[in-house]
């Protein structure tokens, strides 16, 4: 698996290419495009080889070096094809983020480079195997999203009430300058989280490797309980799990769209590979016990993301809210502690990715077009710019989990795992949030596309980058919606594995 | 290949070929002669195999693996064209969506070139999922399809998007219809994690296990589903609302399929096995009020109604309610039979309605008053439709209705047959008003003619579902070859017919000549009908109390009060930094103070510090 690591060093490599070049506007477009299609090419070489030409049994594993021999630290990687499913969808939200600033001005080469950083970090960080390396790679993808709010983003006016308004006032809400400290601040604190919680449970352990961690037995402790609730507030900060979400919000409206895209394609997703990387696996026994907990937090999610998405009248808010909910079905999925809750978690993980991805594109191309993201604005997309509206609207059907769609899916093997716990009531928690995602969802379609006002008539429309783009997220989409076999039997002993038999990641 | 999987992979090229001539910018016209032509296909393929039942039930089946988790659960999706009722519909769906294709490249031939082939995607997509709706054999296949034919009516609602009044129905029906497929999506998750399975045909083998709440549950929530696509009762304002749509639209979706795909659906579920548990024996109990209820209001809204495309939405509901009654009653072939035939005369006279807007430019029947001649052509076909729908004998809408009064007579339940006797009579009250307007046969002198000269492709269809239309026992016959219940086993007493009969030829009458009396007569019920019908301002209600101002409140609370607190801790450790910054004021004296302070605290805090580990010590 040596040559799949390359993946690591290729967007290093294709930033200093964009680096030294950066007068060249074709190098510095089209470099990082190349670069990804290429670590794409590698995957699914890798995926080929190891997964359907050959019936090896053994999840490849390596470690290059000790980074700190007695503490057990080392630079090792291990893959499954639970890692393989959400590299394709990393690597597919880096090319879409990367198409989203193909048309930006304003020094391409560094906005490029930051996006091929965080891919550094993301991949790291799905193929580790080692907490430490988990950790290390972990802040890489982190720490550029706040340059990239700071030289990119945008300043939003939010109107602040309440207790706390003098606070806020004080904080000068909305602005990219707060969006950016916010952002960062908030994630270091989880990772500063998590940290403690991957050094109690490494030094515990006496190796930080995970698949040692997870194949030995575990024995019930006050530290791990420490250690499981400090990863969860880390971890959960860093997925959007309520309260720890107010960052979502005005870290994606303040963000360009390419960092909208990143954070809520993968970087929002950190969290829960953290949960089917780390917790479940290692700290599986006070999962079970707290997972009461999760459930609660996650059904508030759920419905709380979707009733607060309901009434934003910024388009980025309205997304950001409802990838808060949409969330919320993943954590759902992963607390049922099933086999199918399993795969319906990791289908979600990937269907979410995807449809936010081209939510937040679209959203990108309209505030371009229009100038403007309030949706008390906008209005006659179907009649001047009808391709943009259609995915649009295809991005809100498959977010109410339309059938055919990859949302559908998910949200059926998420259903089916909760109605088979036996919690029968918990049923209504996404019923009920799918009836307000389609209540939003809906209203914003009839305000923006259907909606005909004569004096509104910039008629610009996709141009044949966008096309690309969006025509490949939209059949994905489709394609998981329409054979979703494919995926459900790629996942499904790796997540099987993961819940019956600690350590078998090594199977 | 089998066939059926050819029957499917035609069916699914229509949406594709006007797709491909959307984006190769093909001829206009392509649009709908493609689809036509592939459909009349699939009619010419099926209708042989069709009558001489060569499909038995092993290889009219195929069948698919859709959602597969290995060793452990999967869900198959399966199509069935051995089951003859269910073919004969779904030939009746491809024959009535054809004539709507010629149609409507007449109707909608003055919109723009984008817009045009957008109208034909979209019908053709209903179409197709129209069609795999009413083949397909399990829960799972028909709940997909069933979506696709809330998408398709929802973009056609809204089609002319320029009236905001169009795009305000098709999000409300929508949003209704969603809240259905909700519980539909629950029903089939509770069935399937239960049961294991969502085939038809499995229940029909297994249901001495449907007695079990779950499964109740499961069929209630269907029901629930069932009663919002078909406009029942408490979910009835949308389809009024939805006749902003483009009138063949309407004919096709709003009368005719997606608005009775839910009797189908229950049709499926085996009425025997609808009737095992006592939950769903309940939920039938009510499926049959709430049946009555719709027939009853739906007719008198329709009477009260003055513009066409509103009393044919009104009467439609009526009807589809009187296929209720019948489901309710457990009796679902008959509901089936009603569906047949109502589907011919509601599209026809939609069609119709049609007509009249698009040459004369309004549908208001004050307005239109004889502008019908009822000799021509096209008041031959209004005769027909008319009388067709008030049900009058030898016509195709008369024997499936009676042969439903006939099973509540059988029931024994007087007072809801009173109920729906009065529903009849309002039904040829409103039928025969809208032909006694629309023509001259009481505005003798009238010059107005004004629908003359019209085009072929408005002519050939209605020139086909009057056909249908006029000849009964024609239907019957075709029907009840389907279902293999043979015609002399079913023989409706005449003692029922004849006074049906009676009356509705008397509401004509009566209509005939005394119409300002009989309206004014029927002021009141008609306010009450309005009463019970109008729930739209409780639907308004319920999205602005229980989602519009909840979630004004709790985006506040979210930004407001958890923001707020959240940021509450970096300006406290700003303004700890500050303190301490304060503490940096260069006053040499506070400096030595302080130092004396720090060592003092550092003894006493040294002392203690030992004191405890001393103790600990000891302790240990």
């Amino acid at each position: 698996m040596t040559y799949l690591l390359s993946i690591l060093i290729l967007p290093i490599l294709a930033s200093i290419i964009v680096n030294i070049y950066r007068s060249k506007i074709t190098i510095v477009r089209y470099v990082p495009i190349l670069c990804s299609l290429i670590s794409l090419l590698i995957i699914s070489l890798f995926t080929y080889l190891q997964y359907f030409s050959s019936s090896q049994v053994f999840n490849p594993q390596i470690m290059l070096y000790q980074l700190f021999p007695t503490l057990g630290i080392s630079m090792s990687f291990i893959t499954n094809k639970i890692s393989i499913a959400l590299l394709f969808l990393a690597n597919i939200t880096i090319i879409t983020a990367l198409y989203s600033t193909l048309k930006t001005e304003k020094r391409l080469n560094e906005i490029n480079t930051l996006i091929l950083l965080i891919s550094v970090g993301i991949y790291g960080l799905i193929l580790a195997d080692d907490l430490f390396v988990f950790f290390l790679f972990y802040e890489i993808a982190v720490v550029p999203m706040f340059l990239m709010i700071m030289n990119w983003g945008y300043n939003l006016d939010r109107e602040v009430s309440g207790p706390f308004s003098k606070i806020l006032n004080y904080l000068s809400v909305g602005t990219k300058n707060y969006g950016a400290y916010k952002i960062t601040l908030y994630l270091l604190f989880g990772s500063l989280l998590i940290f403690f919680g991957v050094a109690i449970i490494g030094i515990q352990g006496g190796t930080f490797s995970i698949s040692a961690l997870s194949s030995s037995n575990e024995i019930s402790s006050t530290k791990n309980i420490l250690a499981f609730f400090l990863l969860l507030v880390g971890f959960g900060s860093h997925s959007a799990l309520w309260p720890f979400h107010t960052w979502v919000p005005d870290g994606h409206g303040t963000a360009p769209t390419a960092g909208s895209i990143i954070f809520a394609g993968i970087l929002m997703k950190i969290g829960v590979i953290g949960f089917i990387k780390v917790i479940i696996p290692i700290l599986g026994l006070e999962f079970v016990q707290y997972k009461t907990l999760l459930i609660i937090l996650a059904s508030i999610n759920i419905i709380y993301g979707a009733f607060t998405a309901m009434m934003q009248d910024d388009l980025k808010y309205l997304a950001a809210y409802a990838s808060l909910s949409h969330i919320g079905y993943i954590f759902l999925a992963l607390a049922m502690y099933s086999h199918i809750g399993m795969i319906g978690a990791i289908t979600q993980t990937i269907s979410h990715g995807l449809i936010i991805c081209l939510l937040f594109y679209s959203v990108g191309l309209i505030h371009k077009i229009k100038n403007t993201r309030s949706i008390s604005q906008l209005s006659s997309m179907l009649d001047n710019s009808p391709n943009l509206a259609y995915v649009f609207i295809f991005a809100a059907f498959a977010s109410i989990g339309f059938p055919l769609t990859s949302g559908f899916i998910a949200e059926f093997l998420i259903m089916l795992s909760v109605y088979l716990s036996e919690q029968y009531l918990l049923l209504f928690v996404p019923i009920f949030g799918i009836l307000i995602t389609t209540l939003y969802m809906f209203r914003t379609v009839k305000k923006i596309c259907f909606r005909f006002i004569s004096s509104d008539n910039t008629n610009k429309d996709l141009d044949v980058e966008d096309k690309t783009i969006v025509y490949l997220l939209i059949i994905l989409i489709c394609l998981i919606g329409i054979f979703p076999s494919f995926l459900t039997e790629f996942i499904n002993i790796d997540s099987y594995y993961i819940l019956n038999e600690a350590g078998s990641w090594k199977n | 290949m089998n066939f059926v999987n050819l029957i499917i992979f035609l069916s699914i090229l229509p949406i594709v070929s006007v797709f491909s001539n959307n984006l190769l910018k093909g001829p206009k016209q392509l649009n709908w002669i493609l689809p036509a032509m592939i459909y009349s296909s699939i009619l010419i393929l099926m209708i042989p195999i069709y009558s001489f039942n060569v499909l038995s039930d092993i290889n009219g089946i195929s069948s698919f693996n859709f959602i597969e988790i290995k060793n452990f659960w999967f869900l198959p999706i399966t199509f069935h064209l051995g089951i003859k009722t269910y073919t004969l519909i779904s030939l009746v769906v491809l024959g009535i969506s054809i004539l709507i294709l010629i149609f409507s490249s007449k109707f909608i031939e003055n919109e723009s070139y984008s817009r045009y082939n957008k109208y034909f995607l979209f019908l053709t997509i209903f179409i197709t999922s129209m069609f795999l709706f009413v083949i397909s054999n399990d829960l799972l296949g028909s709940f997909i399809f069933w979506e696709f034919l809330g998408l398709a009516s929802y973009f056609l609602i809204g089609f002319w998007n320029k009236d905001n009044e169009a795009i305000k129905s098709s999000t409300i029906a929508f949003w209704i219809t969603r809240v259905g497929d909700l519980f539909f999506l629950s029903g089939i998750i509770i069935i399937s994690s239960k049961f294991g399975t969502l085939n038809y045909i499995l229940f029909e083998t297994t249901s001495s296990l449907s007695n079990s709440t779950f499964i109740s549950t499961g069929i209630v929530f269907i029901i629930i589903a069932v009663l919002t696509k078909s406009a029942q009762f408490p979910f009835n304002i949308w389809l009024p609302k939805a006749m902003k749509g483009p009138t063949p639209v309407s004919a096709l979706i709003h009368s005719a399929t997606m608005v009775v795909a839910g009797v189908i659906l229950l049709g499926k579920i085996d009425s025997a096995f609808l009737a095992v548990s006592p939950l769903v024996g309940n939920s039938l109990e009510i499926l049959f009020y709430i049946g009555v209820i719709s027939t009853f209001v739906g007719s008198i809204m329709a009477y009260s109604e003055t513009d066409i495309k509103k009393i044919l939405a009104y009467s439609t509901i009526s009807h589809i309610g009187l296929m209720y009654v019948a489901v309710g009653l457990g009796q679902g072939t008959f509901a089936e039979y009603h569906l047949f035939s109502h589907s011919f005369f509601k599209s026809m006279l939609f069609l119709l309605a049609g007509v009249v807007i698009a040459t004369l430019g309004n549908s208001d029947l004050e307005q239109l008053k004889g502008t019908v001649k009822k000799t021509s052509l096209i008041g031959i076909i209004l005769l027909i439709g008319c009388l067709s729908l008030s049900s009058v004998y030898l016509f195709t809408g008369s024997e499936s209705k009676e042969a439903i009064l006939s099973i509540v007579i059988e029931e024994g339940r007087y007072i809801e047959l009173g109920i729906l006797i009065i529903s009849v009579f309002f039904t040829a009250l409103y039928s025969s008003r809208l032909y006694f307007n629309l023509t001259d046969i009481k505005f003798k002198n009238s010059t107005n003619y004004k629908l003359q000269n019209i085009s072929w492709r408005y002519y050939i269809p209605l020139l086909f579902l009057a056909l249908f239309s006029a000849f009964g026992p024609i239907t019957k016959r075709i029907f009840f070859d389907s279902t293999g219940i043979s015609l002399d086993s079913f023989n409706l007493n005449l003692l029922y017919v004849i006074p049906i009969q009676l009356i509705i030829i008397t509401a004509i009458i009566i209509n005939y000549f005394y119409e300002k009396n009989i309206q004014d007569m029927s002021l009141n019920l008609k306010k009450f009908a309005k009463r019970i019908f109008d729930s739209e301002p409780i639907y308004i209600e319920i999205y602005n109390k229980c989602f519009k101002e909840l979630s004004i409140y709790i985006a506040w609370f979210d930004r407001n009060i958890i923001d707020g607190l959240i940021n509450v801790i970096p300006i406290k450790i700003l303004s700890t930094s500050k303190f301490l910054m304060s503490m940096q004021d260069g006053i040499a004296r506070k400096y030595a103070i302080r130092v004396v302070l720090f060592f003092v605290l550092l003894a006493l805090f040294g002392a203690v510090f030992v004191n405890i580990s001393n103790a600990g010590v000891l302790v240990l």
